[in-house]
């Protein structure tokens, strides 16, 4: 099963991303099915807005949408409230935006967050590679925190820690790297360092071409690589609380 | 005719011994190679810039030297850029940057101020805009890197130099591209090469900007064939007409070199 790890859904400032279109290109590139997440504007304030249309979208198209959710963690006892909220109501994945929602990722203020995600065994999102906010070693630093939790390194720490990614993920076997904005011919190397069931396709569409970015990857990796990668890993991740 | 304007080339070095990979995890090319592999490619000419002087000062005398051999070899297809290093003395810095414009008739300064240790705002910048502004030579900068060379850095940096034209070298890669949009709209001499930007920042920069200031540009040379590709199809999926995606590949960057 081909799953895309991140899609964002909605029309907002800087997206514009139907469910209509988003299935077509699904269909187009080969994707059974994706993780669908909100824009920018509810992953920092009003969460729930944000994770009720998700939720209904991926009701609306059970079979291709996978709900993910949000809560900014400043929201305090209100955030984990929220989030338990969208899980109850079918959300697999927590996304967090630490240079959006305003911390640092390894600070204090979502730890509470990630303790209940850890319980709940909902892997977490995190969008990596903004300077200071959120680093792949701030990740590395949560992952030995929360030792049972899943944690996704969203794209791989592009632009400027591409570096750090590889011994980010060698030192915490719970950190996965997730595809999107990275360059594709970067991977293979990445697969033979870590093996092939660290890494994670996603497209970040509508901010890339989702057809395109499935083609890139699919030529950069080697035939005994794509099942984990284009699915299969992001799969048992998500299935940890049950089938999706 | 399509002209990739950020490319990188590993180039035997007199004096340096490459041991192993580079930074790409494959060999350096020789010239030929990357000359052959361009044109497989279909890519006519390039902007070609250095590898090794970024990181080690101590080579770029010599990696310009080399760079300018590669010039005269395939005129009209390389126009090869040199690079100093900021934190030589202002006299040595004058020096090497004559030299490597007047002497080795290279067509630009080429940094990467995240590699080379120093900020945008080091006053070592100040001589290099003042020296090429009096030679009439262009110059391009990495950017999209925070602390060093972020895109508005870039920016302030053309607009403290009027007469300097610059080239964003990566359009603010992935995340800093909105911060060229006014820059550009307001700055005649700044120009964005596109090896960087998301889809959506390539269509967002070309909707408000139009071709005229936008260059394909890829940052291949020393990696993969994958990286040219992807950036070409790029720029085939923008939604623009033929004749401004002509401009783009090509036109654009040959104006600008050829000014």
């Amino acid at each position: 099963m081909n799953i895309d790890c991140y899609c964002v859904l909605g029309i907002d400032r800087e997206y514009d991303l139907t469910a209509v279109a988003l299935l077509n290109a699904m269909d187009l590139a080969g994707v059974n099915r994706a993780v669908i997440a909100p824009v920018d504007r509810y992953l920092a304030v009003d969460n729930k807005v944000g994770n009720d249309f998700i939720a209904q979208q991926a009701r609306a198209f059970p079979k291709r949408f996978i709900a993910s959710c949000c809560a900014n963690p400043w929201y305090g006892k209100v955030a984990i409230q929220e989030f338990q909220r969208a899980v109850k109501n079918g959300a697999r994945m927590l996304v967090m935006h630490p240079f959006l929602q305003g911390y640092l990722a390894n600070d204090e203020i979502i730890w509470p967050l990630l303790e209940v995600a850890s319980l709940e065994q909902v892997p977490v999102y995190f969008h990596t590679g903004q300077p200071g906010n959120s680093t792949p070693w701030q990740l590395v630093d949560l992952a030995e925190r929360f030792p049972e939790l899943d944690l996704i390194m969203g794209h791989s720490g592009t632009t400027d820690f591409w570096f750090d990614v590889v011994d980010a993920a060698k030192a915490s076997p719970n950190i996965y790297l997730e595809s999107s904005l990275a360059r594709p011919f970067s991977f293979p190397e990445r697969v033979q360092i870590l093996g092939k069931q660290r890494v994670i396709m996603g497209s970040y569409a509508p901010i890339n071409q989702l057809i395109f970015e499935w083609e890139q990857m699919r030529l950069a990796l080697s035939p005994d690589a794509l099942e984990p990668i284009l699915g299969e890993n992001l799969r048992r991740l998500l299935e940890k609380r049950g089938a999706l | 005719m399509i002209v990739d304007a950020h490319t990188h080339i590993g180039l035997e070095i007199e004096g340096f011994d490459q041991q192993g990979l580079n930074i790409y995890g494959v060999m350096d090319t020789s010239g030929g190679e990357y000359f052959r592999n361009y044109t497989q490619l279909g890519i006519d000419a390039c902007f070609t810039f250095a590898s090794q002087a970024f990181y080690l000062d101590s080579v770029a005398h010599a990696e310009n030297e080399a760079l300018a051999k590669l010039n005269q070899r395939y005129p009209a297809r390389i126009y090869a850029w040199g690079t100093v290093s900021l934190a030589w003395n202002v006299q040595r810095l004058r020096s090497e940057i004559r030299y490597a414009i007047q002497d080795l008739k290279l067509y630009g300064l080429k940094f990467v101020p995240i590699c080379q240790g120093i900020s945008l705002t080091n006053p070592g910048f100040d001589i290099v805009a003042q020296e090429a502004i009096d030679l009439g030579v262009p110059i391009t900068t990495h950017d999209g890197s925070p602390e060093y060379c972020s895109a508005i850095q870039v920016a302030y940096y053309a607009r403290k130099y009027p007469r300097l034209r610059v080239l964003s070298a990566h359009g603010g890669l992935r995340e800093l591209w909105p911060d060229l949009i006014e820059a550009v709209r307001s700055l005649p001499n700044l120009y964005i090469c596109l090896s960087g930007p998301t889809q959506w920042g390539i269509q967002s920069l070309y909707d408000a900007l139009g071709p005229e200031k936008l260059l394909f540009g890829s940052d291949g040379g020393c990696g993969p064939a994958a990286i040219t590709t992807a950036y070409l199809r790029r720029i085939e999926r923008l939604r623009a007409p033929a004749a401004h995606k002509d401009m783009i590949l090509g036109e654009n960057a040959l104006r600008f070199i050829t000014n």
